[in-house]
Parts: structure tokens; sequence; C-alpha cells
């Protein structure tokens, strides 16, 4: 007979592999609902491998390895076990349970053990019962219908495109010396070659940046028109593969059951006032799962953006309210093509807020507030509530007066959200309050006028050799100027920037300080 | 030694111990010619001796099953285990050393470790061990192993040398058709012989000294009236040839015995009778009450049933008609018997009323007279005379025996006497009969006189006399029966043509039974005089052994094939254990007295089954393998056992000795020989006993260095000949159902044979053992005939790598090595799942789950072969050259161990100590004064970065030696702007993570090795040697196939942030120039080295932009998996 449950079971090589291989061997009753993996080494199994198992509605996973001192390879042991906690904490902030997840180490010669380990894991699985992520539904059979690249070229008028090259000439990453071209892509496109393999890397290469469309002259709207294009590879199951293993697509498709309730808000920090009832909601987003899964190398700490927001908020005298099963809004994986699971997310997400009865929603995060602002409504759903970014309610409120800013020490730069300067054309915004800050030192932010090129990466895809080019340049841009902080406007500006700044041969000479504007206004900001 | 040895090319080591197979793994790698000699049958269990355990928790044999594996696969390797070492000697040549191999009866090549011979062998020895076991899978070589003792005494002592061991193993398991089966290969009377047989073999029985010697007959009996039938393995023989007949004239026991003997090795046999039906004395001389003849008659319908034909009141007229015969006939064997009784000679014998026993048996048999009343006298007092005296009293005659011994001395068996004392017969002991007196011819008494005991004779038989004085006296009998035993049948008649009867009434023949009529035999009786029934059988079946020689053409193979399983005679019995339960014998069950009279009923009742079952488990299995061969039909498809594997002393002459157990070989001397142990004081290290091993190695490598052809110089190239990945797909699917050891499903076949219908499947087969010779052959046959480009192979084996990790088995090891060997199969081409593991095992408790499981697994794995990826094969370039860095007493040891060896040496001083003192050798270059500051690059081309005198110069080498110890080798630089990494020379210990497993000298830099490993407590010439035969082995000695585990990182992902770097123990990993650049910073690329790389994926795990990747079972193959395993619809 099948078993109820499902448990991904990956098995290292040495250690683990003999011992199970005796229970094998003996006929050992091994539990049903342990599906094998063998792998060479636990150190291999990376989160997003650990993770994917639970978006296929795995209701347990176990990584096995060698007992410490006794890994073959030496590194594995503290690999396994970074991977496997960093993951144990996401699993509890997405309210699956760190339980559901365990690393388990093994000698050789101890098939009892093990036995007894499996058999213990597998009751407690039990015992918690299914997983509350439902199965994904396989690709081919969702209701999305494919929409030929003729006519999504037709929508975003490509068709106007007049063949001038401004776009390529301003593209950061044709910048970076990468052979991409928005005017190749949409010249291949309306020449009926969407499906060639270069068309369909540079489709995933592209940043969705935005600088050709401020460019065009025919106001060809590439981001919206790549978007779809991707979600036609999407459907056609030949998309790009995401960085970081596709981590993060992952876990945001685990977020599309309904009955996965996250809880997200479980560790403010003290003194943060909310309240159950508020007009204000206040939407987070992921930057406490960006900090779990980047601890161990970029040691980022973008969550400290949301608990800054919600000082500022308190400062001005909100409580807001918070959605504890809090959902990401979807933006990576609309923008990774997969709009299918966007918008389970979005009308799980629409439903929430809905029934929260608030009036107005808050978010520091860019991509948050475009995507709940404008794709939620360009996708049906209207939301009832009035979104506003966190930038807005602060020049709003200081423009009431009666605030005062600390001098900030040292020279800043400013790093623009692509999302909010050029989606939303609100470049000035971060601009006004950057003004407020320095006003009394314009002279320590440099070189922050225009708006700047991105980050290097959008929605975790396109990552690789020239958008890692694309950030040096930036950060010696940076450097150059004479600045040695950066402040950013999104949360993945910093991720990926940082990233950028680990690298064994540049070393520290790329290192620059980065903080968030919001966090900067708040531990600046005082009433005067 | 006086003069130099010119040694022969290769090295003999005894012991394979840790040290013993540490050098057995070098000069392996050396492709030396090598032999490892052990005791133990198993080098897994050997190893995995708790005083082994590495530091880090690990037993031996888990650590270190790649070199175990690879000594087995090794074919300049050669394992004789188990094998005792008989003597050493020194020669001209090196050493002479004659090993014993102990014999397994399992060829190594063949076994599969299926478990079926173990779950069918029905032994079980006094300790609960079975004589066939099995250690465990992981076992190398991996063949189960069978114990065997000598003959058991019980079957010595059997004229027909019935296997009792055997058939009582079987039915104390209630097997009882198995057990008749193998009674009926050696005697074809069973019932019969389970009756009346005399039974030598239980005299023999080790268990009478304690309680009681087996009832084997008894038992016998019970197996052949509870199996009867016509037996199965002997069904209807087709004769081989439509030839002339044999025949044998005569249906006795003899004739019998002989006549099967024949059938069965496919001649046409008739068996002549004169009387009316076959059987012989059987039939007409033993009492029914005895020998029913109902039994007798199923005997021979059984031996019919072989093929023999049966022409009955056929007399032949000797010797007359045997010229006839032969003319005929091929061969003619006289099987008459001895039908005359003998004569006491006395006065009166002559009268009416007298009669020999047999004379008399005969008639009443026949019909003629059955009808004996009062007083009747039966002389004599052996078993005959017991038979004849209850035949007679069941006729109702008053019954007397006449007997010349005493009571307790008599010859016959004592149970036949009791039971006729029982039945009433009357016993007058000590007289001898003088005469006999009548009146008008007829009998009226029997005169006796008394006897004594005489003085005793050779055998110790005090034959009675007369006791002198004694006077006569007058015994009155209606009727008197002789029955002293008998005598040829023969005495009148004259000798002619080659016919010759002897004095005694015998036919002359010669010792194999010929007689000296051409093709005419004699056996049984008639050549030999009475006997017992199963002496006369084996005499049958020896003179029919003997025509089947002298009709040549007619040799072996023609009827059934006869196994002449061989037991070592050397290996004698374990002792009966003194504490061993004390059971007394069976005591069989009689019909009472009173319900004998006047009826023929047979009075031993015989065994039920739980007597019969209970009995037999009193055997103490004294020959540990009973030799029933139940375990051949099952190992059938594999041929694996091998009951006549005959093993004999190998002499072997070698070069080299090296001894790593001192007990393997005592009382050797001399300078030359190497010796791999400490001493036996000394603290069970493992790391100095692998040390040892290795330099005996080193010093192996030294003395062989006349033979070794060492490259030099650099620049070959070795080009990994790997066939690579066809375009075209082809895909052959192979599922080995393992012997059916854990059972196949219909189902299974249903499914492969739905498979078919793909168009790209083109092949799709149930194969019996994949593993064996036979198996390999056919999956390469298939590959080549049919063209296939891609392979599912569903058997044990979990990856197609050149790779063995802690979990490999011989039998995987050995099918890759067969499948992927020079055959032009590639490893890439193959999608493998461990079917046995994952599948089989489910069978015996659910078959329906494991069939789905089974669908599931295939289908997957069918299309998973549609995707899989080509392994990169890189091409390297190689240095020969060795670097030593360093003067310690450690590296100079390591130099001039190389130098010696043939191998070209560098050295340089270190960092801290330039070059001031070297070995003198020629092989050595040495840079005085110079002084390394770094060590870059790879094994088979680094490069040393010198300070010599006259400015900075750079030196490449294949490999480098460090004299300095662990701490201060931070001179590995695998690019060189980044700072030179700390290399990782510590040896595994527990709890103390970030360790990669290395064997002591190894560093986690492949082709670097350490002079002198720390934390070892040996002494420094030895690390040195150690070192040198580490570096010297690393050296290539052929082409690497390549591997598809190594990492390769896709430059156009790679970020060049470094993390892999980190990652990575074993440097594996560096940077280049990945020519993004803007003329200030250039962007960096990691890329791999396969040389160094081990593929634990580490820095897959770390990658943020997915660059780095495995070509076997990357991202998306382990996606895919997790997909099929867990998503709805999938089955696994």
């Amino acid at each position: 007979m099948q078993a109820e449950f499902k448990i991904v079971l990956f098995l290292c090589n040495w250690g683990p592999h003999a011992a199970y291989q005796a229970l094998q061997d003996q006929g050992a009753d091994i539990p049903m609902e342990i599906k094998m993996v063998r792998i060479p080494c636990s150190g291999r199994i990376s989160k997003a491998l650990l993770f994917k198992p639970f978006e296929m509605g795995a209701d347990g996973v176990i990584l096995l390895g060698c007992t410490p001192g006794s890994c073959r390879y030496g590194t594995g042991t503290a690999s396994a076990l970074e991977n496997s906690e960093d993951t144990r904490q996401i699993l509890d902030l997405l309210g699956l349970g760190r339980e559901r997840l365990q690393l388990g180490n093994f000698l050789p010669d101890e098939p009892e053990a093990l036995l007894d380990f499996l058999n213990d894991f597998t009751d407690r699985v039990r015992r918690m019962g299914k997983t509350p992520v439902a199965a994904p539904v396989a690709i081919k059979d969702q209701p999305y219908s494919e929409e030929a690249p003729e006519a999504i070229a037709a929508r975003h008028d490509v068709f106007a495109c007049q063949d001038c090259g401004k776009c390529t000439s301003a593209c950061s990453l044709a910048l970076a010396g990468k052979p991409f071209s928005p005017r190749f892509v949409a010249t291949e496109v309306i020449a009926g070659h969407a499906d060639r393999l270069q068309v369909r890397e540079s489709v995933n290469a592209c940043l969705t940046c935005g600088v050709c469309y401020d460019r065009c002259p025919s106001a060809v709207n590439f981001p919206e028109f790549i978007k779809e294009m991707r979600a036609y590879y999407h459907h056609r199951e030949v998309g790009g593969a995401p960085a970081h293993g596709g981590f993060f697509q992952s876990m945001m498709r685990a977020m599309t059951s309904e009955t996965v309730q996250p809880k997200r808000w479980q560790n403010l920090p003290e003194g943060i006032r909310t309240s159950k009832q508020s007009p204000v909601l206040f939407f987070g987003g992921c930057a406490s799962y960006f900090d779990i899964f980047f601890r161990k190398f970029l040691g980022v700490e973008t969550e400290r953006i949301l608990e800054d927001s919600l000082r500022l908020l308190n400062f001005f005298d909100v409580e807001p309210m918070l959605m504890e099963n809090e959902r990401c809004c979807g933006h990576d994986l609309l923008w990774s093509g997969d709009r299918e699971n966007f918008l389970r997310l979005a009308k799980l997400n629409a439903q929430a807020i809905a029934d929260s009865g608030a009036e107005e929603i808050i978010t520091a995060c860019p991509e948050c507030y475009h995507t709940l602002a404008t794709e939620y409504a360009r996708h049906g759903l209207e939301l009832p509530v009035k979104v506003t970014h966190m930038h807005a309610f602060l020049e709003r409120e200081i423009g009431k007066g009666a605030v005062a800013f600390k001098t900030p020490e040292g020279r800043f730069t400013f790093q623009d959200a692509c999302r909010q300067s050029r989606f939303n054309g609100e470049a000035e915004l971060p601009r006004k309050l950057l003004k407020k800050m320095f006003a009394k030192t314009p002279d320590a932010l440099v070189d922050a006028q225009a708006p700047t090129e991105c980050c290097g990466n959008s929605a975790w895809i396109g990552c690789d050799a020239f958008s890692k080019q694309m950030q040096v340049q930036r950060l010696e841009r940076v450097r150059q100027s004479g600045s040695d902080k950066m402040i950013t406007a999104c949360p993945k500006c910093q991720i990926h920037l940082r990233c950028a700044m680990e690298d064994a041969m540049h070393g520290d000479d790329l290192r620059v300080e980065m903080m968030d504007l919001t966090s900067a206004i708040a531990r600046s900001i005082y009433w005067a | 030694m006086k003069q130099a040895k010119n040694r022969l090319h290769n090295v003999v080591i005894l012991g394979a111990t840790p040290a013993g197979v540490a050098a057995a793994n070098k000069l392996g790698e050396l492709g030396v010619p090598t032999i490892l000699v052990d005791k133990e049958a198993d080098l897994d269990r050997k190893l995995s001796d708790d005083a082994y355990r590495l530091a880090s928790g690990v037993p031996l044999n888990y650590a270190n099953r790649p070199g175990l594996i690879r000594i087995l696969r090794n074919s300049n390797i050669r394992c004789l285990m188990p094998a005792q070492v008989r003597s050493v000697r020194h020669s001209q040549q090196g050493f002479r050393v004659q090993i014993d191999p102990q014999p397994t009866y399992v060829d190594p090549e063949r076994c599969t470790l299926c478990g079926r011979c173990v779950e069918v062998c029905p032994v079980c020895g006094q300790n609960g061990h079975q004589p066939i076991h099995i250690e465990s899978r992981m076992a190398l070589p991996g063949r189960a192993v069978i114990d065997k003792r000598r003959e058991p005494l019980c079957q010595a002592n059997c004229p027909l040398g019935v296997n009792v061991q055997g058939y009582m193993a079987l039915t104390a398991a209630g097997r009882y058709e198995e057990a008749l089966e193998v009674i009926r290969r050696d005697n074809v009377l069973p019932a019969i012989c389970g009756r009346i047989c005399t039974h030598p073999c239980e005299a023999a029985c080790r268990r009478s000294e304690k309680d009681g010697a087996l009832a084997i007959r008894d038992i016998k009996r019970f197996v052949a009236d509870r199996a009867s039938g016509a037996p199965k393995a002997a069904s209807k023989a087709v004769p081989a040839n439509g030839g002339d007949p044999i025949a044998i004239i005569g249906s006795g026991p003899t004739g019998l015995a002989a006549a099967a003997d024949l059938a069965r090795q496919g001649f046409p046999v008739t068996v002549y009778e004169r009387e009316k039906e076959a059987g012989g004395l059987l039939r007409y001389g033993i009492g029914p009450h005895r020998l029913p003849r109902k039994i007798l008659d199923e005997e021979l319908a059984a031996i019919e049933a072989e093929g023999v034909r049966f022409v009955t009141g056929h007399e032949v007229a000797m010797p007359e008609g045997l010229a006839r015969m032969g003319r005929d006939h091929r061969a003619v064997i006289v099987t008459t018997g001895s039908w005359a009784d003998r004569n006491l000679g006395v006065e009166g014998e002559s009268l009416k009323g007298v009669e020999g026993c047999l004379s008399y048996l005969n008639r009443f048999y026949r019909g003629d007279d059955n009808h004996v009343s009062g007083r009747v006298a039966v002389i004599g007092d052996g078993n005959a005379a017991f038979d004849l005296a209850r035949v007679l009293n069941r006729q109702g005659a008053k019954v007397t025996m006449v007997s010349w011994f005493g009571r307790d001395e008599i010859p016959a068996d004592a149970d036949e006497a009791q039971a006729a004392f029982e039945e009433g017969i009357e016993f007058r002991e000590r007289c001898q009969v003088v005469g006999f007196s009548g009146n008008n011819g007829s009998l009226k008494a029997v005169q006796v006189r008394a006897t004594q005991p005489g003085p005793a004779d050779a055998d110790g038989i005090a034959w009675p006399v007369i006791v002198p004085e004694s006077r006569t006296e007058a015994l009155a009998f209606e009727r008197a029966f002789v029955a002293i035993g008998q005598t040829g049948a023969y005495s009148d008649m004259p000798s002619s043509n080659g016919w010759h009867v002897s004095d005694r009434g015998l036919i002359a023949s010669d010792e194999f039974g010929r007689s000296g009529m051409a093709g005419v035999y004699v056996a049984g009786d008639a050549a030999t005089g009475a006997t017992s029934v199963v002496k006369a059988m084996a005499d049958g079946r020896r003179v029919a052994g003997k025509v089947v020689e002298d009709l040549s053409g007619w040799a072996a193979g023609h009827g059934q094939r006869r196994i002449v399983a061989l037991r070592p005679e050397t290996q004698d019995f374990d002792p009966v254990p003194e504490d061993l339960p004390r059971q007394e014998r069976t005591v069989m069950p009689e019909l009472p007295v009173e319900r004998r009279q006047v009826n023929f009923n047979e009075v031993a009742l015989g065994f039920d089954e739980e007597q019969a079952r209970s009995e037999a488990a009193r055997c103490l299995q004294c020959g540990s393998c009973a030799q029933c061969l139940a375990c051949l039909p099952v190992c059938e498809v594999n041929q694996a056992i091998c009951h006549d594997e005959e093993t004999e002393t190998i002499l072997e002459n070698t070069g080299v000795l090296i001894v790593a157990d001192p007990e393997m070989a005592p009382g050797i001397r001399g300078d030359d020989v190497i010796r791999a142990y400490g001493p036996p004081a000394a603290k069970t290290d493992v790391h100095a006993m692998m040390l040892r091993g290795f330099s005996a190695a080193a010093r192996a490598m030294v003395l062989l260095k006349q033979h070794g052809m060492r490259m030099k110089g650099r620049g070959i190239s070795f080009v990994p000949p790997d066939a690579g990945l066809d375009r075209n797909v082809r895909i052959g699917v192979f599922a080995c159902r393992c012997n059916d050891s854990l059972g196949w499903s219909e189902g299974m076949d249903a499914c492969l044979a739905q498979l078919n219908t793909q168009e790209d499947i083109v092949h799709c087969e149930a194969v019996p053992s994949a593993c064996t010779p036979e198996g390999i052959q056919h999956l390469v046959d298939a590959v080549r005939d049919q063209g296939l480009t891609r392979l599912v192979l569903a058997s044990c084996v979990c990856c197609p790598l050149n790779f063995v990790c802690s979990a490999c088995t011989d039998q995987r090891s050995r099918l890759k090595q067969g499948l992927f060997e020079g055959t032009d199969i590639s490893r890439s081409m193959v999608q493998t799942i461990n079917l046995r593991g994952e599948v089989l095992r489910h069978l015996a408790k659910d078959e329906a789950l494991a069939v789905s499981l089974f669908e599931g697994i295939i289908t997957r794995s069918v299309r998973r072969a549609r995707k899989l990826l080509p392994f990169p094969a890189p091409v390297r370039n190689y240095n020969f050259t060795t670097a030593v860095i360093g003067q310690t007493e450690a590296a100079r040891y390591a130099a001039l161990t190389l130098a010696r060896a043939g191998f070209e040496v560098l050295m340089f001083g270190s960092a801290k100590h330039p070059l001031d003192e070297t070995p003198d050798h020629s092989h050595i270059f040495a840079f005085d004064g110079s002084s390394v500051q770094a060590v870059g690059g790879t094994i088979g081309n680094f490069q040393i970065h010198t300070e010599c005198g006259d400015g900075p110069r750079t030196f490449n080498v294949g490999g480098v030696i460090l004299g300095e110890k662990s701490r201060n080798i931070a001179i590995y630089q695998h690019h060189v702007d980044l700072p030179g990494v700390k290399v990782q020379a510590r040896m595994q210990k527990d709890q103390v993570p970030g360790i990669p497993y290395m064997y002591p000298c190894a560093t986690s830099i492949a082709g670097l090795f350490l002079a002198d490993p720390p934390g070892i407590q040996i002494s420094k010439r030895t690390k040195g040697e150690a070192a040198a035969v580490m570096s010297a082995a690393a050296m290539p000695n052929g082409p690497r196939q390549s591997r598809g585990f190594s990492v390769v990182i896709d430059k156009t992902l790679c970020r060049g942030c470094g993390r892999c770097l980190k990652a990575c123990p074993y440097q594996a990993i560096s940077l280049t120039i990945n020519g993004l650049t803007d003329n200030k910073k250039p962007g960096f690329t990691a890329v791999v080295d396969d040389a160094l790389c081990k593929g634990c994926g580490n820095c897959i795990s770390v990658c943020p932009s997915n660059a780095a990747d495995s070509p076997f079972r990357d991202q998306v193959y382990l996606e895919q998996t997790l997909e099929e395993l867990l998503m709805a619809g999938s089955r696994s």
C-alpha cells in the first residue's frame, strides 16, 4: 500500500548510506513514507533542495549525513547543519514548523540507530499531520491559457519599435558588456523567433529595470512585454533556472496554499506598538526570510527596515495593524513568469486585506508597493484600500513639521529602486526625503541626483557574471565618487550589491556600508 | 645474503591487516603483480575489528572501502583468502612461498550473495551456525563460504557411502523428499535398508560415546516410507543411446544396485531373474515380518522407473548361457548370490526333516512349503537363524534354537535376538550339533554336546570348543534346520573357457569383478560369499562402475550429471560439546508379542514424524556441510557453488615477501623479508599500521626497481577513452532478478513488456543475475548487437561512476567493471537503479506495492535516461618528477626511496631552511641554497616557486612531498593573487568537523604528501618511505576515465564570489580571469580542477547563481526526482 505521508530522505553516500543499505539488506521495516534520494554528501543539498520537497507537498524532509568528524569531505557536516538550520527557521516562519525537517548524523555501522531515527521522525510527522502545502498543480494542468508571442508583442506595441537602438545604448546589462539588446529581443519576437534559445535567454536575462522604456521614443513598454514573454516561456516549461536554486520562488509557491498559515510577525522587538484594529495595515514583505537565507554569507539585516518602519509609524502615533499570516505579495513569481501562482497569492492577499477592515496599506518595500498598488489591479484584483509607500507616508508626516534629523556622518550616495523610481515614476519621492535628512549637510550626499541604474538583479533571475560586473562597476563608481555609505530604497538592492562585495579577489576594495532610507530616517529623526 | 638476488617482479603479502591492505593498495596502484594472503575469508570482516576503528568513529572497513574494492578489482592483485602458508623459503629469485588456499566451495566471481543457498541449507550446527553462510552483503570478496570437515564417520563406514548427515539434516528440517533423494543417490533400496540393514553407520556414530548412536536406520525407514512413490529426480531415465543393453543376471541387492547405477548413467539395462518375481534374497530369503513385500515391490518399481528393465522367470544356464548373453549385451554382470546352505558335515544330515535354512525359505516363499509344525530345531545363531526361527514360529511350530555360542556372545543383532525371545522362541545355548538321529530315514533327534569358549583368536572372538568330557545329548525334534551360513552355488561346476569356480562355490574374478570370460563380470555374494545387503549392494555398484569404465566411449556425462562433492580430509570435526544436552536414542515402537503370532505382520512399526525429526535432530552434523546439495538447484543460474572445488597447494615464486601478520609466516628470517608490523607490545594504532604498510610497499618498490619502467620527464597526455553520449537515443532496459532471491513478479515482466511499445526503447529484459560473467557479457552483447545508446540498469548498482563509496559491494563493482572497462560503453549513458534495495525487498510482504514501485522507478528512469548528460572528458598533461621540499630525516628518506625506485626527484629547501645537505643519488637533483616560497598547481602539474641563489625560479613537477610538519605548510597557492591556504593534513577525529578523510601522509591536495605526518608514533624512516610510495603511486600509469562526479562551473553564471573556494576542502577550485574586464579590475570565474575535485558538491550548495553543478545528478535531475517522488500521480 502507498503511504499517506510523504517524507523525502536525502541520503549521504558515506556513513548513512552504508547503514541504510544494511537496513535494506536485513529487510528492515523502513517506514513506507520515506522516499530516498541518494546524494554524495549532506553538504551538497542546498537550502533550495531542502525546501523543494515542501513546495511539492512533502510532509517531512530528512537530511542524513555523517557524524561530526567523520564527514568524508570534512565540510559536509557543518554545511548541512547550517543549511538545515536556516531552512528550519524559514519553515517556522512559514508556519510549516521546523520539526518537519530534520538533520541526522550516523556512522556506517549504526543501522539500528538509523532505523530508530527514521521511525521516530515518521511518527512525529504522522502526529503533525499532513503538510498544509497543497501539492502544486502541474503547469500543463493550469487554467492559464498560453498567449502567442506575436499577440504579446502586439499588445505592448512592440511593432512600434523604430530600431533606433536607444534602449540598447542605455541598457545596464549591455553596458556591462553582455551581448544583450532589447531591440534584438523585440525584432526577433516580431520575426516569430520567440522560441529560439538566444531570445529566451535574453528574455530571462533582462533586469526589467525600465531604463529602456524611459528612453524609447515609441514608448514601447519593454518590461511589461518581458513579463508576459516570461509567462509564455514558463507555461511552456522552458523558463530559466532562478538563482539560489529557485529557493524563493519555491517558498512563494508554498505560500499559495490557503491552508498554509505563515507566522510572519513572531519576533518583533519590544517597544513596537501594533494594534489588532486599525485603519492602517502595515505590509512587511519578505525581508525576514531574506535575512535567514543570507545569514551566513551576506549578513544582510533587511528586517530592520520593517522594524524601523514600524518605529516610524509609532513615532508618528500610528499603531498599525499587522496580518499575522501575511504572505508574499507575489512580485517575484509574477516577474519570473509564474503568473498562475502569482494570481493564487494575489487572491489570498486581496481576500485577507479585505477581511482586515483596514483603509490604508503602508509598505516600505517598493516591490510590494508596486505589486499591491498596480499589478493587482492590472490582474483584476482591485484592493478596497489605499496603498501607500512608506516614503510617501514619511513625506506626508515630515511635511507637517516639528521634526529634525541628526546629522549623518560620512559621505552618502543613493541607490534607486527601479519599481519606485521608474515603474511608479516616483524618483523624486526619496530625494525629497534625502534632502530633508541632509538639509544641514548637503555635501554629504554625493552623486544622487539622477536615478541610478539597477542593482543588477530582479525577481531572483538572470544572475550571472555580467550582473556581477555591472554591480562591481556600480560599487566602483560609488567608491570613486568618494562615498563610503549607500542609502537604498529596496531590500533587494542591499542583497544584490552586498553579494557583489563578496568577492574573493576584490576583497575590501568594493566594500560600502549600506542602509535603507527608511532606517536612516528612523535612526536620525527626532521631535524638534 | 652473500649474493644479490635476481628478483622476480612480484610481491607476496602475508596478512590482510591494515598494513597488508595498505601495501597491497599501493603496489596495485604501481602495477606490481601482488598476492595478498590471509587466514580469513572476508576482508570486510577482517578490517571491521574494533581495534582498527578510526579516531573519527568510522570502522576501518567502511572508511577504507574504496581501497578494499580496488584490491578486488585490480587485475594485478590476487587475493588468496582464506589460505594458510605452508612454507616460506629463500630462493635465488626471491622467495618460494607455498600457500594452501582453503576451499570455500563458492566461486567469488559468480556468487551474487543472493542468499538463497543459506535459506535452503537444512543444516544447523551445534552452535547454531550454518555451514554455508554469508557474512553480510558487504563481504569482500562477496561470496558465501561453505564450511566442510572430513567425511563423517557414519558415511565413511557405510559400504555404500550413503550421505547420512545429509538426510539427517533434511529429515530434521522436515524435508523428507529431499532426504530420500539424498539416500537414493547411493542406495536405491532405502525402505529395505531402512529395515534390514546391519547399519555399520550407527556403530561409528560419535554420539554413541555420549547418549547413544543415532537411530539412523530407523530414520531412513521413516524417510523412505514417508516420501515413497516414484522419486522425482529420477524420472524415467531415457537411455542415452539405443545400443545393446547391459545384462545383469540376478535381481538381488547386488544386481539392483548395479542396474540402477548403470541406468542412471544412461545405459540400457536388463535384469534377468530366474524366479517369477524379482528381488532375490530380499524376496526369497527374508521374512515379511521384517521386510513386507509391498515395500520390496515399491522399491523395485522405483528402480524400474529409472529405466531398468526386468525379465523374470528367465534362467541363464551357467556358464553356457553367458556366452550367448555376451553376444546380445554390451556386458554381463553375474549377481546370482550364494544360494547354497552350508552343511554341518555331521552324521545324519541327509535325513528327511533336516534341511538348510535358505533351501527351506526359498521353497517357503515360493509357496511350495508353508506348513511347519511341531517341535523344530533351528541350528545356528546368526541373523539368518533368528529370522528363520521367527518365520517358523509364525507358522505355529515350536521352535528351539540350538546355539554354538552362549546367549551373550551370539553374533546376531541383539534386537533381532531379543525380538525372537520375546516371541517365545526357546534357546539352547552352548551346544554343538554333532549328529542327527532318525528312524526310517526321518529325523527324530538332534545330538548335541556342550561347548565352552575357546581361546580368543586374533579378532578377539573366542570360538566355542566342545567341553572335552561332555556327553552327547539327544534332543527330540521333528524337523531341524541348519542355519549356519551359505556357500557358493556353483561348487559342482567345472571350470571352462575362463569360467572358474572356487572351492567355496564362488565365481572367480579379478579385483575389478572381471571373470575370465570376456565382458562377463561377477559381483556380490556370488563372488565374495555371503555378506550383508549393504555390502552386496556396494559390490554391485563397484563392479558397475568398472563396467562403465571398461566400456570406453561411455564416459560420464551421458546420464545424470553427478557432482562428486569433496571434503577437506585434514579438517577435523568439532569436538562433541561437553555440555551437549543429553537426549536418549529414540526407541522404535514394535508390534506387541501377542499380535505377532501366526501372522507375518511387520513387527517394527516405524517412527512417527515427531520421533523421526527429533531423532534426526540429535545428529551432531559432524561434517558441518552435509553435502546434501540442496543448495545447488537454487544456484543453478549462477553456478557459483562448487562442492567439488579442489584446492591445491600453490607454489609461488616471488621477488619480494611482505609479512604483515607474523603468525602467517613463522620462522622466515632474512634481511630482505619486509616486515610490516610493530612489536607485539605496540598499541594498535591503525594509522601507524597503514604507514608500515605503505613503507613496506616502498621497500618492495625499491627492491624491484630494475623492472620498474618509470615514466620520466613530462608531457604525456592521457585521453580518457570514453565513448561519450550518442545523440541518437536507443534505450535498453535491464532488470536484474538477483537470482529471484527476493522473488519476482509477473507484474514486473508485464511492465517491461509494456515498455517495449515505446519507440526509443529497443530492448527490454529481465536478466537472472546481472553481475555474473554471463550476465555481464549478456549486457555488453545486447548493447553492441542492438546499438543501445542509453541503458537503464535496474540491479543493485546505485551509480555508474568510477567511484566507490562506503556502501559499494563486490557485486556492484564487478558489474560496473565488466560493463564499463574495455567495452566502449560510456558511464554517462547509464541510468542505474538499486532495484534490489528499493523495490525487490518489498516483494515478499506486498507484491502489489513492489510491482507499483517497480513500474514507477523504471518509468522514471527511462525518462531520465533520455535526458542524460555527457561527462566532461578532460585531457591532462603529466609530469613524472617529484619535488621533495625540506631536509628533515623523513624527507631525505622519501627522496632517497623515490630515487632508488627509479623516479627523478628534485630537492628544495623549505621556506625557513635553505637546502644545504642532500642524499647522494644520481636521480636526486638538489638545488643547494634553494628555499620554496609557494607551491601551486595540481597533481601531475605542480609549480614549485623557489628562491634560488640567483633569484626566483619556478619548477614544474608531478608530485610534491613536504618535509615540514603540517603546521608549517601554508604554502599552497591555488592562485597567485590569493593568499596561500593551509593544507589540511590532520587526521579526522570524532566531533572535530572540517577535516576530510585522508590516508596518513596524504593531504587534502591530491599529489601533495607529507613526509612527516604529525601525531603518529613511528620512525622517520617509515614515514619517509610511506610518503615516497604515496607519491609514486599517485603518478598516473594508465588512462583515466572521465569522472562524472567532478563539479563543473558554468562560466556565464559564475559571479566569482568565491564561496565555493571556501567550501572546498581540497582546494579544487580556483579563479581565472573571465574576460569581462573594464581594464581596471578584471572579473573572475571559478574553475574546478578535475584532478582535485572529489565530487562532494559542497560548493554547489553554496553557489548563489547555480553556476556550480555536477553533470551526474545535477540540480535538474534532483528536482525532477523530487517532483516524481512527490507530485500527484507519480508512483515511487
